[in-house]
């Protein structure tokens, strides 16, 4: 119990899948409880620290949307949602609701690690900063960028759409309005999900998102190129 | 204007029909009309007792018969500088003609049979020179004796029919009654039809959208009745449309389960052929199930529209195959503004990608603004198309006309397409399949433009595709 190694509660009620989970992630270094439903969660939270959930949507009894909110409303804990629907509708109820990501069934174990480790350290294994910045609205210039429902609305209140990889690159930005971000940081701050072997460079989603939401994107006002050190955004990003 | 009641019933327009109908019933009535009342003008006999005209001679006679003579000469003064018609004349300047000179039914057989205290009286006379022969003309005029050698007399004609009939009756009816009357039947009958008419615009609206406000129940108690039906059918397909998706969504949940299950179990294994063939028909599986719940799903669910930039929609998928290692490319504005449902039209663009992306290698996606009220997309692959006789079969949902073109059976259920349809259906517009020149499929999306403002700005050519794709920048 001294150890460091991050606290896994797993609320699902199958008892092989939450078996399976457990084991791999035990053996990939975590430590992991398991909960059939809502109430032996309770208990285990009461004994123990945890540091991530993973919460399945049907549950006996009390339902994964209603322990999401009831924790929302009591602790910072991360919760990822995970849901046999896999529909977009429940990804951004759950999401709105305050889980921190979302994974559809059947998962497979590398893609619940590279979501584990994104929302550990995104939230922080020591409590980061910027946690609360996640879950708020930002907006810039008249524009809104939304992290939990990770949606894009411009002055017109149009949605504009982006792939992942973008929406993570401009929230990187939003996150950090006026400084001067190098290739390298931008990198780590947006390969929180699994990388794929054909991402993109940096600046590829950088002159995308620029077609995206710049004017004239040879001219562009809001990501600016800096000589030699990378790229920085230069509006100001208000946190709502 | 031509009121034929085939031609009218051809047109199958219930508005015409019963606007025909009371036009000619209007033609009948007005023709009858015609007939009786020249019916009536060849029968003078049975309006002139009546009329008002010898109602008041016969009461000036009565009254000038007990006048005194003082009275009497008051009176007759009275009578020549009135409007009545009616004078007293000495006998001896009327001319008595027999009634066998006159043709039948005159005013005077009338008068007699009304008023028999008379006939002793009444003489007939004319005014005016003598024609020759004896013969009588038009003006006849009735003398009533007064017993002391003079008479009154007076014109029973003097307020009827003293218009000419055919030439004056037919135009006056015909503006003053035939039009107004056309006008208000026409007014009438659109009216009556008009709450069939709400009626089948509302059941249109079912056809598209089972979610659209019920019909209202008014109007006559036949349409209140058809409206009635028409709501219970709506509702009944609403509910089974959702218990059969309540059902499917619950057996796919109940599916996903185990197939976790098994993912996990495989994932355990030692890699090798086994682990990644079951690994692989687990997503397979997971497929069938995402595409089986999405299309059934897109039906049933309320309609939720947002103003999308298009542009960057199509763009992002094209994109995001590109980023996986497919050859997607996207050629056209970078932005147009579409009020859309951007979950499902994404799911429908992404769908005609991955079918050109399978059969053909390539897809090329080019967006259009054909019109400020449509926007074309356009998926291109190079692969060997589909023939003619198959295209329509394509859309069919559970068809397995991937088959044909060359697709794995282990796919999917061959949703893909009717999926695309069904959402593009939804947003209004419609889903063709062409050939491609000099080989390949062209799949043409055309969306109206509703509510927001179609924006456009420069042309862009995506700059990502699969062949420029650049190594990953990564510090070393």
């Amino acid at each position: 119990m001294t150890t460091a190694q991050p606290h896994i509660l797993i609320v699902e009620d199958d008892a092989e899948i939450a078996r399976g989970t457990s084991r791999f992630l035990t053996q990939t270094g975590y430590r992991v409880s398991v909960a059939p439903d809502g109430r032996s969660m309770d208990r285990i939270m009461k004994d123990m620290r945890v540091d991530l959930m993973l919460l399945d949507l049907m549950l006996p009894g009390e339902d994964g949307l209603s322990i999401c909110r009831r924790l929302r409303a009591g602790t910072g804990i991360p919760i990822i949602m995970l849901t046999a629907m896999g529909e977009e509708m429940d990804r951004v109820v759950g999401l709105e609701l305050g889980a921190d990501d979302y994974l559809a069934k059947p998962f497979s174990t590398r893609e619940l690690l590279a979501r584990i480790r994104a929302v550990l350290r995104r939230r922080g294994e020591n409590g980061s900063p910027d946690a609360g910045m996640r879950n708020g609205k930002l907006s810039f210039d008249g524009w809104l960028l939304d992290p939990a429902t990770r949606q894009l609305h411009n002055r017109d209140g149009v949605k504009v759409v982006l792939t992942g990889a973008e929406f993570d690159l401009l929230a990187a930005f939003c996150e950090r309005p006026r400084r001067v971000l190098t290739r390298d940081q931008l990198l780590d701050l947006t390969q929180g999900r699994a990388a794929g072997p054909f991402d993109r460079s940096i600046d590829t989603l950088v002159s995308r998102i620029r077609q995206k939401i710049e004017v004239d994107p040879k001219d562009p006002l809001y990501v600016q190129t800096v000589r030699l050190g990378g790229y920085m955004f230069t509006q100001e990003v208000k946190s709502s | 204007m031509s009121f034929s009641l085939k031609g009218l019933t051809a047109n199958r327009s219930i508005l015409m029909q019963v606007g025909a109908l009371i036009i000619l019933c209007q033609i009948l009535a007005q023709v009858g009309t015609l007939l009786f009342m020249s019916w009536r003008y060849e029968r003078p006999d049975l309006i002139s007792a009546t009329s008002v005209v010898t109602v008041q001679a016969v009461g000036f006679y009565d009254v000038l018969r007990k006048a005194s003579p003082a009275q009497r000469k008051d009176l007759e003064a009275a009578l020549l500088h009135s409007d009545l018609g009616l004078e007293v004349v000495p006998f001896d300047r009327l001319i008595n003609i027999p009634k066998s000179f006159l043709p039948k039914h005159t005013m005077l057989d009338g008068l007699e049979k009304a008023r028999p205290h008379l006939s002793a009286v009444t003489s007939l006379v004319r005014l005016g020179p003598t024609t020759e022969a004896g013969t009588v003309a038009d003006r006849v005029q009735i003398a009533l004796a007064l017993g002391d050698g003079s008479a009154l007399i007076f014109d029973p004609d003097r307020n009827n029919n003293q218009v000419n009939l055919p030439r004056f009756f037919i135009p006056m009816t015909v503006t003053a009654l035939f039009v107004p009357l056309a006008v208000l039947s026409l007014w009438g009958a659109r009216m009556l039809t008009a709450p069939l008419r709400r009626l089948a615009e509302g059941a249109d609206r079912f056809a598209i959208d089972l979610d659209a406000t019920p019909l209202a129940q008014q109007g006559p108690a036949e349409i209140q009745k058809l409206a009635h039906a028409f709501n219970t059918m709506k509702s009944r397909i609403r509910q089974l449309v959702d218990s059969r998706s309540r059902m499917l969504a619950a057996v796919s949940h109940d599916l996903r389960t185990p197939l976790t299950r098994l993912r996990l179990r495989a994932e355990t294994l030692p890699d090798g052929d086994d682990k990644e063939r079951m690994l692989k028909d687990v997503v397979t599986m997971d497929a069938m199930i995402g595409q089986t719940l999405s299309y059934l799903r897109d039906q049933a669910s309320p309609k939720s529209r947002e103003p999308v930039d298009l542009a960057t929609l199509v763009s992002s998928i094209c994109d995001d195959f590109a980023d996986t290692g497919h050859n997607a490319t996207y050629e056209g504005p970078r932005n147009v503004v579409l009020e859309c449902e951007p979950d499902l039209l994404t799911r429908a663009v992404s769908n005609l990608v991955d079918n050109a992306l399978k059969f053909g290698d390539v897809a090329l996606v080019r967006l259009e603004t054909r019109s400020a009220s449509e926007v074309v997309i356009h998926i291109e692959d190079e692969g060997p198309g589909i023939p003619d006789d198959q295209k329509f079969m394509a859309f069919e949902p559970f068809s397995r006309g991937d088959a044909a073109r060359g697709a794995p059976e282990t796919e999917g259920f061959g949703l893909g397409l009717a999926i695309a349809r069904q959402i593009v259906e939804r947003h209004g517009g419609h889903v063709t399949l062409h050939d491609r020149q000099p080989r390949g499929l062209r799949v043409q999306v055309v969306l109206p433009v509703v509510g927001a403002n179609v924006g456009t700005s420069r042309i862009r050519r995506s700059d990502v595709g699969h062949q420029n794709a650049k190594p990953k920048e990564r510090a070393t």
